[in-house]
């Protein structure tokens, strides 16, 4: 008995070391930047890693509140997130801390008391939308092995079909067909689904389209649970609540812009208004961020994100840290903040394989650079001093080439293979707090599974 | 019994170092010392998922094969000055255990029947397309230098002076092979960020542990193998040869993380053209250089 | 006796295998079935203890195969085996030459009148195999490699539907050239 109880002692402590620092999936809701913000670096600082997907994620942490369709996207990632697990919301204005280690306390409770657990993934798939009408006269999949592989004509077929379905569903999915590539041959083809929640993606965003290999055709852009129509190429109108909001638009005058204020979004925690660098609104209870704190913050952010997305997780890691400094000390006069900002950034403007790497994908590194410059324009600003190495750096918020409808944006990643996609979609100032779309960063993925099943919306 | 046990114990021992050098500089905290036994510990806790009409098959046979093969290309590195298996053809064979690691990894991406594992499994597989030819060449360079593929006789070759002096492109080209089939720092393209870890996103529990623990122990064989072919293997003054296997074969470990995590992923298709235009002419001129210096007698 | 064993087993696990890439009903199940087959061989290779011809058999293989295998599921229909297919092609006549080809290479096998070993086997049958493969027709090896390596690239060209003209231009002076995705390097 009394050996009994000693090993479930140790089983209980090993199982307390073993979840130490869980690892945790963090899913904005529209409105929540600064409290994520707040999260990743209470995260940093108790160095519980983040999650790249949901496979690897003990924690779910859910930021404000999400809209009935992201919502939906998320039960669909929590269901991908293996026992022991917890799921737990955090508003803002609530005590980051405590509610951490509350969701740790439950998660360890639950690792020590294992049931079993059994998800199906397929539960949460829209299985049987009605594809029925499609379904006709796709005996030519059956066998295969009658030579008629390489007929065109059955792409063109599949093509007519509906894009997202290019034959049977098999256990919900729908199956790949073929169809002509962008190089003309004749490949398979999948209808994919990007978004709504992936890491370092602004949640909220689903980019669709058909994939051949990994590149993605026929790509259509927009934004979950905002509910207006929206038209790219629209000549947006600034007071159409439901127009282009979520993309910010570089010259800080178009139509297109934020929806921070258009929306009439009223945000808890008051920081809706990130999406114009010039004028930041609504601080509310972080009013002892100044706006230019709240501009850096934002570079440094989507400095930080794109660095994760270009596959440098050390440069990424560092900006975050600067990022932390800056939200904690409340300003970048802080000395500190100020020298290590400086290193990161310059290292990251000066870096010849990101340059190598990442150019030739449209203007993503100008723009890239250009936040690099801001930031250093930023923090010299602050402290007294002008000039930069980046002194090409123009207006804030003036991003090279950016794109200013979404008929731009689908019409950059049409045709781009995934990786490409990921980082023009990480180059753009994409306003996710607007409209009643979704927040930004290192959020779940809701990897190619889901994303096969959620064929259509 | 016991060659074996030891092989099993380096080669968890290497990949422990390397994954918890690699956390600490990736994160700037050097606390990471046992980050890599509490991750396997955690894993090892965690349930294991499964995803919708999977291949659970192929996919199962991926996750197993990665570490089997890791530990397989550890075999014919002479750790004691003698290796597990000694063949006739040892370099050969590290090269197999290597490219059957192309069909373990993507049958790792292909198995969960999801877009960004499979995208994974391609990019690896587009990857090795690129490193796989200048890897074949800079093991085989040593192996010309030595005249065997015996790693023994590779390392016995090296007495006087290591290949690392004539065959710094070889040297260079395998440690970025290994990188490569190990898909790790600047070639992680398979388990990318990008697309949610590749073919890692669909992971969870004991599989992920076999993967993560497989790359990390194929990384630290590697290193350990270019200690063998470039820096001399066991030779060094003083101490029993096993400790300088040992102490080289850290010191790659270190360069390599050092070295990899000071850049971002370099995406397959520059890296296919950097591969073909220049590292493969590359290779095969170093091959050359020291096909002529074998012919004038220099290695003896 | 344990060789006979291994042999025996890795035998019918090749012929085995090779027969699964005819039942499974998806394109990677069959690639990979076939590349299990080819890795048995391989071992009966390694068992017979050549060990390079062994590894290299395994090392070529599992390249053509993993290689193979995207291909396969990239055009053909049906790649994950989510619907019932078939590998079977003209079933009879397939069937007609496999059991001719089968009956005539065991006709051979049991009868030719196989010479006696001499010798002893070398220590490094490795270097002995080069020696017997290489050694004397170095020169002819590696005409024929080149040779060989030419027709590659030259059907690649051949193939290929976008020639210079579609990149440089018409007068071969567009630069960069247009391609879909750019290289790596300037051009």
């Amino acid at each position: 008995m009394e050996l009994r109880g000693r090993l479930d002692h140790l089983a209980r402590r090993v199982v307390g070391w073993a979840f130490a620092r869980p690892t945790v999936l963090v899913a904005d809701s529209p409105g929540t930047t600064v409290l994520r913000w707040q999260l990743e670096a209470e995260l940093d600082r108790r160095r519980w890693p983040i999650a790249r997907s949901p496979a690897d994620a003990d924690l779910l942490l859910v930021l404000g509140e999400p809209g009935p369709n992201l919502q939906a996207a998320l039960d669909v990632v929590w269901s991908q997130v293996p026992a022991p697990r917890q799921r737990w919301d955090i508003q803002p204005g609530a005590d980051i801390s405590t509610a951490l280690d509350r969701s740790h306390a439950a998660l360890l409770d639950m690792a020590r008391q294992p049931e079993p657990r059994t998800d199906d993934p397929g539960e949460f798939l829209p299985q049987n939308r009605s594809h029925d009408e499609h379904h006709h006269d796709d005996d030519h999949d059956d066998g295969g092995n009658d030579g008629d592989h390489d007929d065109g004509g059955d792409g063109h077929h599949h093509d007519q079909q509906g894009h997202e379905h290019g034959g049977h569903d098999a256990a919900g999915l729908p199956m790949a067909g073929t169809a002509p590539d962008r190089d003309g041959l004749e490949l398979d083809s999948l209808h994919v689904r990007l978004g709504p929640v992936l890491p370092s993606w602004p949640t909220g965003l689903v980019i669709e389209g058909r994939m051949q290999g990994d590149v993605l055709t026929g790509v259509h852009a927009s934004w979950i649970d905002r509910p207006a129509p929206r038209r790219p190429g629209d000549p947006g109108d600034p007071d159409d609540p439901g127009g282009l909001s979520g993309l910010r638009d570089a010259g800080g005058a178009s139509g297109l812009r934020d929806a921070g204020g258009a929306s009439g979004l009223s945000d808890p925690a008051g920081v809706s208004g990130l999406s114009d660098p010039g004028g930041v609104s609504g601080l509310g209870a972080w009013s002892d961020l100044s706006a230019e704190d709240v501009t850096l913050l934002d570079w440094l952010d989507r400095l930080a994100r794109f660095l994760d997305v270009a596959g440098w997780p050390a440069a990424a890691t560092r900006t975050r840290r600067v990022r932390h400094d800056v939200l904690r000390g409340g300003t970048v006069n802080d000395a500190r903040a100020d020298g290590s900002a400086r290193r990161t950034v310059r290292r990251i403007r000066r870096s010849a394989t990101l340059r190598w790497s990442v150019g030739g994908i449209d203007a993503v590194l100008d723009r890239v650079h250009q936040w690099c410059d801001h930031v250093l324009d930023g923090v010299a600003n602050s402290r007294g001093t002008t000039g930069s190495e980046g002194d090409a750096a123009g207006p804030p918020g003036g991003a090279a080439g950016s794109p200013r409808t979404w008929t731009d944006v689908e019409a950059l990643v049409d045709g781009q293979d995934l990786a490409a996609i990921r980082l023009i979609v990480a180059s753009l100032e994409i306003d996710t707090d607007g409209g009643s779309g979704a927040s930004t960063q290192p959020t779940p993925s809701t990897a190619g599974q889901t994303q096969m099943g959620g064929a259509d919306e | 019994m016991g060659e074996a046990a030891l092989v099993l114990l380096v080669g968890l021992g290497l990949g422990a170092v390397f994954a918890a050098t690699d956390h600490a500089v990736l994160t700037a905290d050097a606390h990471g010392i046992g980050v890599p036994i509490r991750r396997a510990t955690r894993l090892l806790l965690t349930q294991r998922r499964t995803t919708l009409a999977p291949d659970r098959l192929l996919w199962r046979i991926g996750c197993v094969a990665v570490p089997l093969l890791a530990f397989g290309s550890l075999a014919v590195v002479p750790i004691t000055g003698s290796s597990l298996l000694s063949t006739t053809a040892d370099l050969v064979w590290f090269n197999t255990m290597e490219v059957l690691l192309w069909g373990a990894v993507w049958l790792a991406g292909w198995g969960p029947n999801a877009v960004h594992a499979l995208t994974g499994g391609y990019r690896f597989l587009a990857q090795g397309l690129a490193y796989e030819l200048p890897l074949m060449f800079a093991i085989i360079t040593a192996g010309l230098g030595a005249g065997s593929l015996n790693a023994e006789s590779v390392v016995a070759a090296q007495d006087g002076m290591w290949f690392v002096v004539t065959m710094p492109v070889a040297f260079a080209a395998f440690l970025l092979g290994a990188a490569g089939f190990a898909f790790w720092g600047p070639l992680s393209a398979p388990a990318g960020a990008d697309i949610a870890g590749g073919v890692m996103s669909e992971l969870s529990g004991v599989d992920r542990l076999s993967v993560e623990a497989g790359r990390a122990v194929f990384l630290g064989s590697a290193a350990a193998m270019a200690a063998t072919l470039f820096l001399g293997g066991g030779h060094g003054p003083w101490l029993p040869g096993t400790a300088w296997l040992l102490i080289k074969t850290l010191l790659v470990i270190g360069a390599m993380i050092l070295a990899g995590r000071r850049m971002p992923v370099v995406r397959p298709e520059r890296f296919m053209d950097v591969a073909w235009i220049v590292l493969i002419p590359a290779t095969l001129v170093q091959a050359l250089a020291v096909a002529l210096l074998v012919i004038s007698g220099y290695y003896g | 006796m344990l060789t006979d064993v291994t042999l025996a087993v890795l035998g019918v696990l090749a012929v085995a295998a090779g027969g699964a890439v005819f039942t499974v009903d998806s394109m990677a199940r069959a690639t990979y079935a076939l590349l299990a087959s080819f890795l048995a061989v391989a071992g009966i290779v390694l068992t017979l203890d050549l060990t390079y011809l062994a590894v290299v058999t395994a090392l070529m293989m599992t390249m053509e195969m993993a290689i193979m295998g995207v291909f396969m599921v990239m055009f053909m229909m049906n790649p994950g085996g989510l619907m019932p297919m078939t590998m079977m092609h003209n079933t009879r006549g397939a069937a007609a030459v496999g059991v001719a080809v089968f009956a005539l290479l065991t006709t051979g096998i049991w009868t030719i009148d196989w010479p006696d070993a001499r010798g002893r086997p070398s220590r490094d049958s490795t270097h002995q195999l080069a020696e017997a493969l290489m050694g004397s027709h170095m020169l002819v090896m590696v005409v024929v490699a080149a040779a060989l390596f030419a027709t590659i690239i030259a059907g690649t060209v051949l193939a290929t539907h976008r020639g210079r003209y579609d990149r440089f231009g018409p007068n071969l002076d567009a630069r960069p050239p247009r391609d879909p995705i750019p290289g790596g390097l300037p051009r």
